[in-house]
């Protein structure tokens, strides 16, 4: 086997094979045909494993929480407690509805960037009480906006009609309080 | 910006103009596809062809697309049609209302920013062909009766590197700029963009459009994964599409100018891929591709989130710091696996490798862009064929979409999308193994190492699984 003169369009011709003087013959090596068998025996073992393992773990794992039913008549009532969280939060209250309790105090927001779990057709409530005049914009479709004056609580509440990540976020300064990730 | 009623509204959008992003993946998809991903790489490296395949050019022309294309009177039409649309968006800027509705925002961070992959991987490098700016600057060489080569010859090296720098400054504007959907900040990005572009034509001639306009760069690199291609003549007729070269090269190929005359021929997009040589600077161009996408899912995790709020520096500071990382660790990454391949590699300097190998990232890169925005594109495209009848917001109704409303029933399966994302970061990987093996096949070939087809290939077949697994779990959104 001489040295390669064949060559690829945009790739220039290798550089010749470097002769060795002792022999006189131009030392290369062949090209190998396939791979060696080890290595062969190898990449099926580790492609047997991988699927079994993807196998396994896609068919131990729970399938996703369905979709729930979008036409159930959420209530959008504002519940009834009026009293000002003291500290950011999130529960689920007897009616069904997610409580977000949004504490905006010394530049600082509470809840800081948590994820909120919610089912679609679920009624959202935010709870907030700030210490300066904030908004409080939740980019839902229609946008939900809770201007804030200082220490008057307010609340405000919205159905969860689309699904996706929605941002819950403060605009002075410009925080993230929470990402809802409505199902 | 205000909304319609007049209630200020501080929209700050997540991304683009996008206020809703997808769910993230669950985590047993991660897995899967992890899985899945490892398995195939290895199978490619180790069981594919020895010898390049794909590098080889088999073009089939269409005569009757040809014998179109080259009447004058098509191509100007075609390309004033998307002149006057680009201009109907500019006066949106400058004339029109800072609202939502305002057609503009839609355009630049929809419409061509996503919009402009599938367009390429369909119509292969037509946004090079009936670009508005080559048609602006045709229009002013033909009226001012000059040639386009400019004053100053682009030299070689230059390559597509201002691209790269541009689509950094478009990833800014998208991910890190405040307010960036309010009209006085975009008015001051499209000046930008535009004067660069023309004053740069002016100067460098038409060479400056394909070396620095950071929009057509991408198209072109994803055009060349596209079933479709255009050149002064079919590749290969002059070295003959045969294995052996008969006869040395006698004189250099004709260079096309785009949106002149010119051949379409289809061919396998591996093919075009696999033997595309692509100019100086592409690496770049790829990784700031693949970076900006990356820092846009790595935004929305919950580290940094957090970090955003307890970093002492201004958030916008902080973000542009973000993102020039990430686009540093993914270039890092890149010539770390291309120095890695070093020792099996003859004939080939160092310093040519990335650019030899970038085109193998290329479908990770389509893959990526498809996953994360192609429920927005869906959405959002249809939001700009609806603004886009009342550009100024005067209540008109030019094309007749003015009424209608944009279906966003797509966003309600989440499992669906959640496939589809997991299908497409996966389909854009298995294509880039397969031209990262036969890529390094050609770079590979005389080397004098036992085996160096296979372990030579090992530091680029690493470097995707890695790119390919860090997309799944950035889905995912740790």
């Amino acid at each position: 086997m001489g040295p390669s003169t064949v060559s690829f369009v945009g790739v220039p011709a290798p550089r010749p094979v470097r002769i060795d003087e002792r022999q006189f013959v131009p030392v290369t090596h062949p090209a190998p045909r396939t791979a060696p068998p080890i290595l062969r025996h190898v990449a099926v073992a580790v492609a047997a494993v991988t699927f079994v393992v993807a196998a396994a773990t896609g068919c131990s794992a729970n399938g996703n929480t369905a979709g729930s039913d979008p036409s159930t008549t959420a209530s959008a009532a504002l519940p009834t407690d009026t009293t000002p969280p003291t500290a950011g939060g999130v529960s689920t209250n007897t009616a069904g509805q997610v409580v977000i309790d949004i504490v905006l105090r010394d530049g600082k927001v509470e809840p800081n960037g948590t994820r909120i779990d919610v089912q679609r057709g679920q009624t959202v409530v935010l709870r907030v009480i700030s210490d300066h005049d904030d908004e409080v914009h939740v980019h839902v479709d229609p946008s939900v906006e809770l201007e804030v004056k200082a220490n008057v609580f307010q609340q405000a509440s919205f159905v969860a009609s689309e699904s996706g990540t929605f941002e819950v976020e403060a605009h002075h300064p410009q925080r993230t309080i929470a990402q809802l990730n409505i199902r | 910006m205000r909304s319609d009623d007049g209630m200020i509204t501080m929209l700050v959008p997540l991304h683009g103009i996008a206020s809703r992003s997808d769910l993230p993946l669950p985590f047993p998809y991660v897995v899967v596809g992890a899985a899945i991903t490892l398995a195939v790489s290895f199978l490619v490296m180790l069981l594919a062809w020895r010898k390049p395949l794909l590098s080889r050019p088999r073009p089939h022309e269409i005569r009757w697309l040809t014998r179109t294309w080259s009447h004058a009177w098509v191509r100007w039409l075609l390309r004033l049609l998307v002149l006057a649309l680009y201009l109907l968006v500019a006066a949106a800027v400058f004339f029109g209302k800072d609202l939502l509705t305002n057609p503009a925002f839609w355009f630049v961070f929809s419409v061509v920013w996503v919009g402009l992959v599938p367009t390429s991987l369909l119509l292969g490098p037509i946004w090079r062909e009936l670009s508005p700016l080559r048609t602006l600057y045709d229009l002013i060489t033909a009226a001012a009766r000059l040639d386009g080569a400019g004053f100053v010859r682009l030299p070689r090296w230059v390559g597509v590197w201002p691209a790269a720098i541009g689509l950094f400054g478009f990833a800014f504007l998208e991910l890190v700029q405040p307010d960036r959907a309010t009209l006085p900040v975009l008015r001051v990005w499209v000046l930008a963009w535009f004067c660069t572009a023309i004053l740069g034509a002016v100067i460098f001639g038409r060479r400056w459009f394909s070396a620095a306009e950071p929009f057509e760069a991408y198209a072109t690199h994803v055009s060349k994964l596209s079933w479709l291609g255009f050149d002064a003549e079919l590749p290969g007729a002059r070295t003959g599409t045969s294995s052996k070269r008969r006869s040395p090269r006698r004189s250099p190929r004709p260079t096309r100018r785009p949106g002149g005359p010119g051949r379409l021929y289809a061919q396998n997009p591996l093919r075009m891929l696999g033997g595309w040589s692509a100019p100086r600077g592409s690496a770049a161009v790829v990784c700031a591709l693949l970076g900006s996408t990356a820092f846009d899912s790595f935004q929305n995790t919950s580290w940094w989130v957090r970090s955003v709020a307890a970093a002492g520096i201004h958030p916008t500071l902080f973000a542009a710091a973000g993102l020039l990382t990430m686009i540093a660790i993914v270039l890092a990454a890149f010539t770390i696996a291309c120095w890695a391949m070093r020792p099996f590699v003859t004939g080939v300097p160092f310093t040519d490798l990335p650019r030899r190998m970038a085109p193998s990232v290329v479908p990770i890169v389509i893959g990526y862009a498809f996953a994360h925005y192609f429920t927005a594109f869906v959405a959002q495209s249809q939001t700009f064929f609806i603004t886009i009848s009342d550009p100024f917001g005067l209540g008109w109704n030019l094309f007749g979409t003015a009424t209608l409303g944009a279906y966003t029933g797509l966003y309600n399966v989440p499992t669906a999308i959640a496939v589809l994302q997991v299908c497409f970061i996966l389909g854009g990987h298995v294509l880039g193994i397969v031209i990262a093996h036969e890529r390094s096949l050609v770079v590979l070939q005389g080397s004098t190492r036992p085996h160096a087809t296979i372990t030579g290939q090992l530091p680029m077949l690493v470097l995707m699984v890695f790119f390919t697994c860090s997309g799944l779990l950035l889905l995912f959104r740790p």
